[in-house]
């Protein structure tokens, strides 16, 4: 029991360097946290959850550098917005859509 | 060390580690320092966002960690309480980013609000702080009882009528106005360790909330005199003193208990279990404990 937990706490924190990479250090809570807190509303079958948090987090991060890329052109002109922010944004943005409708059956409520 | 401009900063500090070791108490015995945490951590975006439109840092700062401490409470109910606050911190940090990209000439007080600018307090800035400070510890003497009861046993306390969830809200605003108050003093990073260091290393030396309460105000107060005096001497930041300091009260406060622990088994094994000490029954002691995992 403890090599697991020390094991997980290892893939945590290789987890968070490489997020802390994407969106910076402190950033990097919201793509542990939000995409699985998500995950865990949607679905209560383990597998599943796991694929959807990956599927979220992919999609906040690419929907990001797409909307931080186009926003060169946003006011104030020729000044991107910062990335991390729009990551943010839309792992914020899924959470608060699931929020919006009861927990999946069997997804318990006090978990995600 | 006493000169004019100084006086401003001992009477500044003082307030703040009033306000914390009082607050901080509640923090500790709630368990929610991961919250005292992130609200300074997310108010300094706060003031990022006033630097840009230029209003009052202090205004900026109390509209972000009330927003915070909103969104924390209103989270909570829905989900579990590290994932609400998570949520808020990520939401406050991401904005902080998103403000801190539009401003240009921020370094400097970059620096102030994380780390604070004990040494630097203009007199203007003694009556707002002493007027939330005011406050903070108005609505803790009004909710003691109350607050006292849900947070070392929220069944009791629903029975008795007491709503946790109303509780953990006025909780959460007296934290966020407590932490706007200090912000600017102490630093976002730091305010945090004069909130868990001294309250913490105070219950471990006592179980009474009062007398804790009072041991919290008396630790904090030293931690941050010692802090001033040492960093006006050495002219090192404010910060790492009050960090070291509250780090080295906890330790002195986990080994005194451990000590009292070790003695306490060593006399219930020759005198039985009800010890000479005065918590030490064994109602006393499993009290403790229960607050212990509490805490």
């Amino acid at each position: 029991m403890r090599t697991t937990g020390a094991l997980c706490l290892a893939a945590i924190a290789l987890a968070v360097s490489l997020s802390a990479l994407t969106i910076g250090a402190i950033l990097s809570t919201a793509l542990l946290v939000g995409p699985a807190a998500t995950a865990l509303r949607l679905t209560a079958r383990p597998g599943l959850v796991i694929m959807w948090s990956a599927l979220i987090g992919l999609a906040a991060t690419w929907l990001g550098i797409l909307l931080a890329f186009d926003s060169y052109y946003w006011p104030p002109a020729r000044q991107g917005w910062p990335v991390s922010f729009f990551v943010v944004a839309l792992v914020l943005l899924f959470y608060l859509l699931t929020l919006m409708r009861p927990p999946a059956r069997g997804a318990t409520p006090g978990r995600g | 060390m006493f000169s004019g401009f100084m006086t401003n900063t001992w009477v500044v500090a003082s307030i703040v580690a009033v306000v914390a070791g009082v607050v901080g108490f509640f923090v500790v015995l709630r368990g929610s320092a991961f919250a005292a945490d992130a609200l300074p951590t997310g108010a300094f975006a706060g003031a990022a966002g006033a630097s840009l439109i230029g209003v009052n840092t202090l205004v900026g700062l109390s509209v972000f960690s009330l927003l915070g401490a909103l969104g924390i409470g209103w989270l909570g109910r829905r989900a579990r309480h590290d994932v609400a606050v998570a949520l808020a911190l990520v939401a406050m940090l991401g904005l902080g980013a998103l403000f801190l990209s539009f401003t240009t000439e921020y370094e400097p007080e970059i620096s102030s609000l994380l780390f604070g600018e004990v040494l630097g307090i203009s007199v203007n800035e003694i009556a707002p702080v002493a007027a939330l400070g005011a406050v903070c510890i108005l609505a803790i003497m009004v909710l003691y009882r109350p607050l006292l009861l849900s947070s070392v046993m929220p069944e009791l306390g629903e029975a008795r009528g007491v709503r946790a969830y109303r509780i953990e809200m006025c909780f959460l605003v007296v934290l966020a106005l407590a932490t706007s108050m200090a912000l600017p003093v102490v630093g976002a990073l730091l305010i945090f360790s004069l909130m868990i260091g001294p309250p913490a290393a105070a219950r471990s030396v006592t179980d009474r909330p009062l007398l804790a309460m009072g041991l919290s105000v008396v630790l904090a107060l030293v931690t941050v005199w010692t802090a001033i005096a040492a960093s006006y001497q050495t002219n090192w930041p404010v910060g790492f003193f009050v960090g070291a300091i509250g780090a080295v009260c906890y330790a002195a406060g986990r080994g005194w208990t451990a000590l009292r622990r070790t003695r306490l088994t060593r006399s219930a094994g020759t005198a039985g279990p009800a010890g000479s000490n005065g918590s030490a029954g064994p109602a006393g002691s499993a009290d403790a404990r229960a607050r212990g995992i509490l805490a």
